[in-house]
């Protein structure tokens, strides 16, 4: 991958709109400045929060408007710190107990998170399952998925479901807040519609849908939303970790043998 | 389970959950012995059967030949070189330049592989999909021209999984396998002979030929293995490359890695401007 050391050799070729580097004259390793979107990063520093950076990282431009930039805002705090309950967190805290080194805590949860049940991969098939069903009633859609809705351990759509047999009351408190933010959005009021309706069969919208509705209310694409979803939940992950790596092994006891029933098939 | 309408509000499911772990898959009997689906490890596996065999009854429930174990371990091993050009050995590279830990280099290299297109974990198991469907249209009567021309077309061809090899630049596993197949005591089964009529049709129209991936997903069905129990086994198929390539570069200076210019990532985004 180095330059023109035989004749068919290629050169070490990436491209990316993010970052610009401008590099030392001394040194062409060594960068001087570097400019995200075409902005100074000390500029940056000086003048933007960590949420306008994620618009300029992702779409190029700093939010649209002001309301976009708060729904960001409070869908990472409300993302921020997921219950200490959550499979994802509970990873967390295992590895911080079992002394797993500090730094594989974080990629250890957002490996658990990934997933695509209640994980980050839902995320990126309820944007999916929405732009589906966004220019139809939302009344109908949950009419029609309710339906074929039977085992209701499943999901009755990418993103809405129960939650321990329940519709998950905390999430729906979350996406009324978020509404308030933007009432008139189009994928905020067509969820809220289906949320709505899902609540005439004893379910609705998920931590992951909510996740879902505001990252394409702000057009960030389904793929980008995946990674989105894990980094917002990251800081709370990474804290569960971290306060359990102070405690002795002893503090989260395993079963005892009679609480391990092993059946036979 | 299912929860009806009249009882959504139920918690007993998760109730009866509760400070309990049920299961069939084994247990740890502390001081004493390790159940492993019904068999003792220490008893009936240990020093008995190789690593491959447990690895599968771990996964499978299934207690597996001497001989499928040997197959199935051969297969893993020619998933994984030492070579720090392919994507997920980059990552191990990487890694050790910045001398992360040996488990989190090769847990990261072996995340670079859970890929579609290669790696042979989910890309086999996108495979294995593709020839048990195959092998259903065919057995009712489709072709192998109707069969391929119902795939989608990329870069001007059917997109067949596992059959993406250029024939110019034959898969040099394929051959070996064959070897070792036969060396084995393995008859040809219904998917492996489809998969080498696949491949003589691609050859013909496209000049493209089976890889590892279609081979070895022909034979795992004809050894009645599910597509996702083969994604389950071969988790960590390229673990070993991963590893070498870490290796490797813990012993350079930092930064010694395919080292860049600045300019040397081509910068398309906005000109410099202000906020």
């Amino acid at each position: 991958m180095t330059k023109n050391t035989t004749s068919n050799s290629v050169q070490y070729k990436a491209s990316t709109k993010i970052c610009l580097e401008t590099a030392c004259k001394e040194n062409p390793y060594q960068a001087k400045k570097l400019y995200v979107s075409g902005y100074d990063i000390e500029e940056l520093a000086d003048k933007c929060s960590f949420i306008d950076m994620i618009f300029l990282m992702f779409t190029g431009e700093f939010a649209k408007s002001p309301e976009d930039k708060e729904l960001l805002k409070t869908l990472q705090m409300l993302l921020s710190i997921s219950s200490p309950r959550h499979p994802a967190a509970r990873a967390a805290m295992n590895c911080g107990i079992c002394k797993a080194n500090e730094e594989h805590l974080l990629p250890i949860s957002l490996m658990a998170l990934g997933g695509s049940q209640s994980g980050a991969l839902e995320v990126k098939e309820c944007i999916n399952f929405i732009n589906e069903n966004l220019e139809k009633s939302a009344e109908q859609t949950a009419d029609n998925l309710a339906k074929f809705w039977l085992n209701k351990h499943e999901h009755i759509a990418p993103g809405f479901g129960q939650l321990y047999g329940n519709p998950d009351c905390l999430s729906s408190s979350f996406l009324e807040k978020l509404s308030t933010i933007k009432p008139e959005g189009k994928t905020i009021k067509w969820v809220s519609s289906f949320t709505t309706q899902l609540g005439k069969y004893h379910t609705g919208i998920l931590d992951v849908g909510l996740a879902a509705c505001i990252f394409n209310e702000l057009s960030f694409g389904a793929r980008e939303s995946v990674g989105l979803y894990q980094l917002l939940r990251a800081p709370g992950l990474l804290a569960y970790a971290m306060e359990q790596t102070h405690k002795p092994i002893s503090a989260m006891p395993m079963l005892e043998d009679d609480q391990y029933e092993l059946i036979k098939k | 389970m299912n929860l009806s309408k009249n009882n959504a509000s139920s918690t007993l499911y998760w109730d009866q959950r509760k400070d309990k772990i049920i299961t069939d898959i084994g247990k740890w009997q502390g001081g004493q012995d390790v159940t492993i689906r019904g068999y003792s490890l220490f008893n009936e596996l240990f020093d008995q059967v190789s690593y491959f065999q447990v690895l599968v009854l771990n996964v499978t429930g299934r207690l597996v030949s001497a001989e499928l174990s040997t197959w199935l371990e051969n297969n893993f091993m020619v998933m994984s070189y030492p070579d720090a050009r392919i994507w997920c050995n980059q990552v191990g590279a990487l890694s050790g330049t910045l001398h992360t830990s040996p488990s989190a280099a090769t847990a990261a290299g072996s995340l670079a592989a859970d890929s579609r297109i290669y790696g042979g974990s989910q890309s086999t198991l996108v495979a294995m999909k593709f020839i048990g469907d195959a092998l259903n249209d065919f057995k009712a009567g489709q072709s192998v021209k109707d069969i391929i021309g119902k795939l989608p077309i990329k870069q001007g061809m059917h997109a067949v999984p596992g059959f993406v090899r250029p024939v110019a630049r034959d898969d040099e596993r394929i051959i070996p396998h064959r070897k070792m197949t036969k060396r084995l005591g393995f008859d040809t089964g219904e998917h492996a002979i489809l998969a080498d009529k696949i491949s003589s049709f691609m050859e013909e129209k496209y000049s493209m030929g089976m890889n590892i991936d279609g081979f070895s997903s022909a034979f795992l069905m004809d050894q009645s293995f599910t597509p996702e129990q083969v994604y389950q086994i071969n988790t960590l198929r390229v673990a070993s490359g991963v590893t070498a390539c870490y290796s490797d570069n813990l012993q350079h200076p930092e930064n010694s890695f395919l080292p860049l210019h600045c300019e040397e990532i081509e910068y398309t985004g906005p000109k410099i401007r202000k906020v």
